[in-house]
């Protein structure tokens, strides 16, 4: 249980971490694999397992057999990803069936009426160009929504609470990149020490925009 | 290997309960500290490592991604940011000494910024005498250089079909030559004197990964490689301090070996009886022993995989490069080999219907590729191609597509390059 809690934790933690950022991320680029999972079935839990350490390219540029992707579940694992073992198979069934391969080497179909991922915060107040692909690229959205709590606060929840003071923005800015934990109760965000103080800074704007 | 040898090692069950450990003092104070002090490895086993501090996160001790990629040349193109790997390809390669600004990055994980002062490196296991060595100890010991290959085991996997999960290393991604320097491992280890029954030696990375849960970069190689004069402790590379990115401020180097046996931001050596148990042995950097389907999962009994196998590419032209009939064409390349040496290249102009021998030059430090060369005057006008299949002294031949596996490593096909002949 004490295990659970803290992968728990650890993938939520990761979460706000990284919002937005001045340039655009490095393997953005055009024709470049999407930055967010197709909606679907598992959407939520795969972001939030996977994408909390790599960016989402790691599957969307990805087509395997399912048993491929069992053993690539399973790998991470033991690489230290907070997957409970009943979390197993909905991610292999969410990988499978929106990355899957064939037996023949083609890309699997995807399920009927599944829809082309949009960044989230795309168009919300605020946002440049950059900074919903900047939030895709570093998990962001695996933990945290504009205006809902998952696994974080909402962006904008955050934005209400230090939005308004003189130095909520240096706090937050230091929470991105140092991690942070009492806040909003008892899940830690872990830090995120490759983000720069300036990407930091662009990121908390961004979320500040948002109240 | 023998049962004997996958035995768990005493090292696995001291990390298992130093992790166990700190979970759950997470889970009881309920809170996460910064990575940096929660799980960097070396603490674990460095006598004098500083003791994870308590209260706040202490300041990241990880160098950002832009900041690495300063020190990169733009040709260095980004596979991945979490973690960072990138490469430039064949055409970026047409070095002697790869340049640092043009050395590949592989990380698994961040790259930690250690402070150099602070950091010492400790020698235990199947040791007569445990050391901590600080870098000034090393500087102080006999520095020497070799020009070495360094080759990612899943350099070119995307050249496989169909193609493996892993680092998306283009065909000719993931390897480069530059200039070691350091000392000899073989030195290091003669002066704590390897006890009878020792038969792997492990390297502790330093670098941490993003959540506490992330276990550190281990890796052991045979004593016998440990003990060849040519596996060092790097300090530098092309004669500069090692950049952070490269495994400031030491790093071991297992010449003409996968990678992964090569270890950054070395932080303890331990010399154990068996292999290392542990992710990066046990679950990757596994090549089946025998023929798999691709789609496949790892046979049981696949090897650790150690020194490459034979292997070349053209540097010369570029993919797609346009010449003028009549002009002489400067073809050259590199080829290389993991543990024997290069007996000759062969170019092929028909697809690989018949081959002619390229020059070859002479050969260099004893794990450095080697610089293959022909003066080609096209007779046609028109779209045409030019292949590179390397052979070494114990006979073996490059393969043009080699066999298929699970992770997708050692691709060592022939590297075929088209160009425009134009009026």
């Amino acid at each position: 249980m004490a295990m659970r809690s803290l992968l728990a934790a650890g993938a939520g933690g990761l979460a706000v971490l990284w919002l937005a950022l001045a340039s655009a991320p490095l393997t953005a680029q055009e024709g470049a694999p999407e930055a967010v999972l197709f909606p679907g079935p598992g959407v939520e839990l795969t972001t939030q397992r996977c994408v909390v350490c790599h960016e989402a390219q790691h599957i969307t540029r990805t087509r395997l057999s399912r048993a491929e992707w069992v053993d690539n579940t399973m790998m991470m694992i033991k690489r230290g990803a907070p997957i409970a073992p009943e979390e197993i198979a909905p991610i292999v069934d969410y990988l499978f069936a929106f990355y899957g391969r064939n037996d023949d080497g083609s890309a699997r179909a995807r399920p009927a009426g599944a829809q082309t991922p949009v960044l989230a915060g795309a168009g919300t107040p605020g946002a440049s160009r950059d900074v919903p692909a900047l939030m895709a690229a570093y998990g962001c959205t695996g933990c945290h929504a504009v205006d809902r709590k998952l696994v974080g606060p909402s962006f904008r929840e955050v934005a209400e609470r230090f939005g308004k003071t003189a130095d909520g923005a240096e706090r937050v800015a230091r929470r991105i990149r140092e991690g942070s934990v009492g806040d909003w109760g008892p899940l830690p965000m872990p830090p995120q020490p490759t983000i720069t103080e300036a990407e930091a800074k662009a990121l908390v704007a961004w979320v500040f925009a948002q109240r | 290997m023998s049962e004997q040898s996958r035995r768990p090692v005493e090292a696995l069950e001291v990390l298992h309960s130093h992790r166990r450990a700190f979970i759950t003092r997470i889970a009881q104070v309920g809170a996460v500290v910064a990575s940096g002090s929660a799980m960097r490895p070396g603490e674990a086993f460095a006598q004098a490592a500083p003791a994870a501090p308590a209260g706040p996160p202490e300041a990241p001790g990880s160098v950002p991604n832009p900041a690495v990629l300063a020190g990169k040349d733009a040709v260095v193109r980004l596979h991945s940011e979490r973690p960072l790997t990138g490469s430039p390809i064949a055409e970026h390669q047409n070095f002697l000494v790869t340049p640092t600004r043009r050395m590949f990055i592989r990380n698994n994980l961040n790259t930690p910024e250690v402070d150099a002062s602070r950091h010492v490196l400790t020698v235990r296991g199947l040791v007569e005498k445990e050391l901590t060595l600080t870098l000034d100890d090393l500087r102080r010991m006999t520095q020497w250089s070799q020009v070495g290959m360094l080759e990612c085991a899943g350099s070119g996997r995307t050249a496989f079909r169909p193609t493996p999960r892993g680092t998306t290393w283009p065909e000719t991604g993931g390897m480069g030559c530059p200039k070691w320097n350091g000392v000899s491992l073989a030195e290091v280890l003669r002066l704590a004197g390897v006890k009878s029954g020792a038969a792997h030696v492990a390297f502790f990375g330093l670098d941490r990964g993003p959540l506490p849960t992330v276990p550190p970069v281990v890796r052991s190689i045979p004593v016998s490689k440990a003990l060849d004069r040519h596996t060092m402790i790097a300090l530098g590379m092309n004669d500069e301090p090692l950049s952070p990115i490269h495994g400031f401020p030491m790093r071991s180097y297992a010449p003409g070996w996968v990678g992964s046996a090569s270890i950054k931001w070395l932080s303890a050596i331990e010399v154990l009886p068996a292999p290392f148990k542990g992710t990066y042995m046990d679950d990757s950097y596994r090549i089946p022993v025998r023929p798999v389907a691709p789609g496949e999962s790892m046979p049981a009994d696949a090897a650790i995989t150690e020194d490459w196998p034979v292997k070349s590419m053209i540097t010369f032209p570029a993919q797609n490069a346009r010449f003028r009939a009549g002009q002489s064409i400067p073809i050259e390349g590199r080829a290389w080999v993991g543990e024997s040496a290069i007996r000759r290249v062969d170019l092929s102009f028909d697809e690989g219907v018949t081959w002619q021998r390229a020059g070859l030059d002479r050969r260099g430090d004893r794990y450095a590729w080697r610089r293959f060369s022909m003066d080609y005057v096209p007779e046609k006008t028109g779209f045409q191609t030019v292949l590179a299949r390397a052979t070494d002294d114990q006979g073996n031949v490059q393969p043009f597509i080699p066999a298929w596996n699970p992770l997708g490593y050692f691709w060592n096909g022939v590297h075929r390059v088209g160009f425009m002949v134009e009026v």
